[in-house]
């Protein structure tokens, strides 16, 4: 009888040993689910708002200023140019290490690599041309894939080597 | 011996307990990695959706307007208006990833392109873009 009763016991704690261990299962595989849901809703708004940022900053520079893409240090880099009081100033948008940085500066001086503030971080872009469209597409360090965006600027806009 | 008898019982209800139980936590475990990766897929299909719309709307001024010039630029081969993009998606889905787009004209000047994004039967998101004649240079 008293063997009996330890077998008993003993089948009770490996019932809530396999409880136990299935618990931590299904919460670990949750956890990881919403790692994974949180990594690719990151990738996505990171990609959808430097994409957006830059094509409205590009509309936002139709009216009076100019459009221009530029090689810099053997990258292609966005040059938006507007006059202030006579003075003509470019805003940059470039990539750098991984990030996207902007910086204004006056008209002639060129970027270095680490000049400006990041918009993105762990994101890259590019730009292409495409007969009257300039082409953007952003690829961030996590994500797994491209993000491309095709823009038409009422301007005229120039591509510089 | 009526003792061991009432614990034969017990002992299976405690099987078929614990059974259930473990089978009701894989069903869980399985629906809601249907759920996150529907949530995953569609936050996915959404992004994609929004910048071929915003290209199609920003192709469409490109082209002043033109629609069939528009279609050609998008891909279109028949030119009839479905721009299928499960080739350019790197997606990993059997069901076909399109979008439609529509033209309509307005008093002869102003020209409008209606996108919808689809993933098999299901649309996903939709964009309208509008362009005046004679706004481009």
């Amino acid at each position: 009888m008293n063997r009996k009763h330890i077998i008993d016991s003993l089948f009770m704690v490996l019932l809530f040993g396999l409880f136990v261990s299935v618990c931590i299962m299904t919460v670990a595989s949750g956890a990881g689910a919403y790692k994974r849901n949180i990594r690719i809703n990151d990738d996505n708004y990171n990609k959808r708002t430097s994409l957006f940022y830059i094509v409205e900053k590009i509309h936002s520079f139709e009216i009076d200023g100019a459009i221009n893409l530029c090689v810099v240090e053997d990258r292609l880099c966005l040059r938006l140019d507007e006059r202030i009081e006579n003075q003509v100033y470019s805003t940059w948008i470039f990539s750098s290490e991984g990030n996207i940085r902007e910086v204004t500066l006056e008209e002639g001086i060129l970027p270095k690599a680490t000049d400006g503030q990041e918009i993105i971080s762990g994101s890259t872009v590019e730009f292409k041309k495409e007969a009257k469209l300039i082409v953007i597409s952003v690829v961030s360090s996590g994500g797994d894939r491209e993000a491309t965006v095709k823009v038409c600027p009422k301007t005229d806009w120039r591509s510089e080597r | 011996m009526r003792e061991t008898n009432s614990k034969v019982p017990l002992f299976l209800i405690e099987i078929i307990v614990s059974i259930l139980f473990l089978s009701l936590s894989l069903a869980y475990c399985l629906k809601m990695f249907a759920l996150s990766r529907t949530l995953a897929d569609t936050s996915k299909y959404k992004s994609c959706a929004l910048e071929y719309c915003q290209s199609a709307v920003e192709t469409f001024k490109a082209n002043k307007g033109e629609c069939n010039k528009t279609l050609e630029a998008l891909g279109d081969k028949n030119l009839d208006g479905n721009i299928y993009l499960s080739e350019n998606m790197n997606v990993t889905s059997k069901e076909d990833a399109f979008y439609t787009a529509k033209f309509t004209y307005e008093e002869g000047t102003l020209c409008c392109i209606e996108v919808t994004f689809y993933r098999g039967e299901r649309e996903i998101y939709a964009l309208s873009g509008s362009y005046y004649k004679g706004e481009n240079k």
